[in-house]
C-alpha cells in the first residue's frame, strides 16, 4: 500500500530501494541486539552457575567426611578436624534479620521523605548522603564499629538495657549477660546501617517512576500523603520495592569484613543478642587465609555454599509471598 | 462521626510524616558520625606523600600509591567487563524474555549471586582462571570483580526498565521504530537514572572489597602490573 502511495507521489524506484535498504539494516540491527542481549543472559547464567558448581565440587570433602552433622554440630576445632557449622548458621540468620527489621522501614521512610515530603531543592543533597553510606567501605563501617560505636553501646546503652530487662522473661534471655560492646546486635546494628542506602535508594527511584496521574487522581479524590504513598505508590512500585531488600538482604547475608570487626567471632550459640558469635562469611575471612590442611578449606567452603542455601530458601519464600501478593489483587 | 474520620486520617497522615523526617535525621546522622570521625582520625594521616609514593618497607616513611592506583585500575576494568554484561543481560529479561523461562532462571541465581561473598567468586575464578594460566594475576582479580558487578547490574536494568511504562513502547512502536531502537533510544533514557544508581551500587560493592577476600596472593604491594 504504501509502496503503491510512494509510487503516485512520483518517487523513483531508486528511492524505494534507498527505503529497502535502510529496512534491512533496522532489522538486521533488531535481530543482532535480541542475539546479544539473549547471549549476555545466557553467559550470566553460566558464570554464575559455574560458581556454584565450583562451590558443590570444593565442598564435597565435608559432607563426605561428616555427612549431615555438618550442619547441626556447634563444634568448631581445626586441631582436632572436627567441624560444624551450627553457630555461623545462626549467626548470619540472626543478624540479618534483624538489620533487615530495622532497614526496611526507616529505607522506606526516608524513600517517602525524599519523594513525597521534601522540598525539591532538598532532595539530591540529601538523597545523595544517603547514597554516600553505601560508599564507605565497609572496613570503615568495621574500624567505626569496633572502635566508637560498640565502646558507646558498651557504657551507656547496654547496661541500661539488661537492667531494664532483667525481670522480663524472655527479653532476659535475649539481652542477658555482661555488656560486651561487640556482639550480635551490634552486628546487626551495623548491617541495619550499610544495608539501609541500598533499599532507600532504590526505593526512591521506583517511588519516582510512579506515574504522576495516578497520585493526582488519589490527590483528586481527597487523600492525605500518607494514603496516596500507601495505598497508591507503595502498591505500584512493590515489585521494585522488594527488589531493592533483596538487594540488601543480599548485602546483610554476604557482608564480611565490618561484621568481621564487631561479632566477637566465637564459634558458638548463646540465647543473648549481647553476647559474641560469628557469621558465615566472618569466619570464613578470618580463617581463610590461615587455614591449614584440606578439610579445613573445604569445611570454609562449604560453609559458602550453605550460605548460598540459606539466600535460595530466603529468596524462594520472598517469590512465594510475592506470589501471594500477586493473585490477591489479581 | 465524619469529623472523627477526619481528624484520624490527619493524625495517621501526621503520624507518617513525623516518622519520614525522623528516619532521614537518623540516616544522615549515621553519615556525619561516620564521617565526622573518619575526617577527624584521618586527616592527620593524610599528606601528598600518601598519593604519590609506594608502599614503604617497615620503619621506612612513604606511600599509599600502589595501592591506590591498583585499586583504580581493578575497579575500572571490572566495570568494563562486568556492566556491559549485565545491563545487556538486563535488557533482555525486561524486553525481549520478559516471561521466558531463562528469564526466571537467570533472576533466581542472580539474587542468589547477589549475596555471595567474595571469596566464593574467588574460588570459581581460581577454578577456572588461576590454575589452567598458572599464576594469579590482576586480570584474575579484576574478573573476579567483575562477577561481582554483573548481579548488581542484572537486577537493577532489569527492574528499571520494567517500571518503563508500556505506553512509551507501544508509541515507538506506532511510528514504526524498531524494538532495538526503541530500547535503545527510549527505554534505556527513560530508566537512565535508575541504571546510574545500579551503576553506583556495583562501584560501592567492589570498591569496599579488601584484597584479601578476592584471591589471598593479591595483595602484593606493587602497582597492579595487568
Amino acid at each position: 500500500m504504501v509502496d503503491v502511495a510512494w509510487q503516485e507521489a512520483g518517487v523513483g524506484a531508486q528511492d524505494v530501494a534507498e527505503r529497502a535498504k535502510v529496512l534491512n539494516r533496522l532489522r538486521f540491527g533488531d535481530i543482532v541486539f535480541h542475539r546479544i542481549t539473549k547471549t549476555a543472559a545466557v553467559f550470566v547464567l553460566v558464570v554464575l552457575g559455574g560458581v556454584i558448581v565450583s562451590l558443590f565440587l570444593g565442598a564435597l570433602p565435608v559432607f563426605q567426611e561428616f555427612g549431615f552433622g555438618f550442619l547441626t554440630t556447634q563444634s568448631w576445632n581445626p586441631v582436632t578436624e572436627k567441624f560444624g557449622a551450627l553457630a555461623p548458621i545462626y549467626g548470619t540468620v540472626i543478624t540479618s534479620l534483624i538489620a533487615m527489621l530495622i532497614a526496611v522501614p526507616f529505607g522506606l521512610m526516608i524513600a517517602m521523605f525524599l519523594t513525597e515530603l521534601c522540598p525539591i531543592w532538598l532532595r539530591r543533597p540529601i538523597g545523595i548522603s544517603i547514597e554516600l553510606l553505601a560508599g564507605i567501605p565497609s572496613i570503615i563501617y568495621g574500624i567505626w564499629g569496633l572502635f566508637v560505636f560498640a565502646p558507646f553501646l558498651q557504657q551507656y546503652l547496654q547496661p541500661p538495657v539488661i537492667a531494664a530487662f532483667e525481670n522480663v522473661p524472655v527479653f532476659s534471655t535475649l539481652f542477658a549477660g555482661p555488656p560486651f560492646g561487640i556482639g550480635i546486635l551490634t552486628a546487626s546494628l551495623i548491617l541495619a546501617i550499610m544495608v539501609l542506602p541500598f533499599i532507600t535508594s532504590i526505593s526512591r527511584d521506583v517511588f519516582d517512576a510512579v506515574p504522576p496521574v495516578l497520585k493526582e487522581a488519589a490527590y483528586g479524590l481527597g487523600w492525605t500523603q500518607w494514603e496516596v504513598w500507601r495505598y497508591v505508590v507503595l502498591p505500584y512500585a512493590r515489585i521494585g520495592v522488594i527488589g531493592g531488600v533483596m538487594l540488601g538482604l543480599g548485602r546483610a547475608l554476604g557482608e564480611t569484613m565490618a561484621v568481621t570487626f564487631v561479632i566477637g567471632n566465637a564459634h558458638r550459640i548463646s540465647g543473648s543478642l549481647l553476647a559474641p558469635g560469628t557469621t558465615i562469611s566472618a569466619t570464613i575471612a578470618n580463617e581463610f587465609t590461615e587455614a591449614v590442611g584440606d578439610l579445613y578449606t573445604a569445611s570454609l567452603i562449604a560453609l559458602g555454599l550453605i550460605l548460598f542455601i540459606i539466600t535460595f530458601v530466603v529468596l524462594a519464600i520472598a517469590r512465594y509471598l510475592l506470589l501471594r501478593i500477586e493473585r490477591r489483587i489479581g | 462521626m465524619d469529623a472523627s474520620l477526619y481528624a484520624s486520617r490527619r493524625r495517621r497522615n501526621l503520624i507518617a510524616a513525623v516518622a519520614s523526617y525522623g528516619a532521614t535525621f537518623v540516616g544522615l546522622l549515621w553519615l556525619a558520625l561516620i564521617l565526622g570521625e573518619l575526617f577527624w582520625q584521618g586527616f592527620s594521616g593524610l599528606s601528598l606523600r600518601v598519593f604519590t609514593e609506594m608502599t614503604p618497607p617497615p620503619g621506612a616513611m612513604g606511600g599509599l600509591l600502589n595501592a591506590i592506583v591498583g585499586s583504580l585500575i581493578m575497579t575500572a576494568l571490572a566495570l568494563l567487563i562486568g556492566a556491559p554484561i549485565g545491563i545487556l543481560a538486563g535488557t533482555y529479561m525486561a524486553e525481549y524474555g520478559r516471561h521466558s523461562r531463562l528469564t526466571t532462571l537467570v533472576r533466581f541465581i542472580n539474587d542468589i549471586l547477589l549475596s555471595a561473598p567474595s571469596i566464593v567468586v574467588g574460588l570459581f575464578i581460581y577454578y577456572v582462571m588461576v590454575r589452567p594460566m598458572g599464576h594469579f594475576s590482576g586480570i584474575a582479580g579484576a574478573v573476579v570483580l567483575s562477577v561481582l558487578v554483573v548481579p548488581v547490574m542484572v537486577r537493577t536494568t532489569e527492574d528499571m526498565l520494567t517500571l518503563v511504562p508500556d505506553t512509551l513502547r507501544e508509541a515507538a512502536a506506532s511510528i514504526g521504530l524498531p524494538r532495538s531502537l526503541m530500547i535503545r533510544q527510549i527505554a534505556y533514557r527513560a530508566a537512565r537514572a535508575g541504571i546510574i544508581t545500579g551503576l553506583l551500587l556495583a562501584i560501592a560493592r567492589i570498591t569496599v572489597k579488601p584484597r584479601r577476600c578476592c584471591l589471598p596472593p593479591l595483595t602484593t604491594n606493587f602497582t597492579a602490573r595487568i
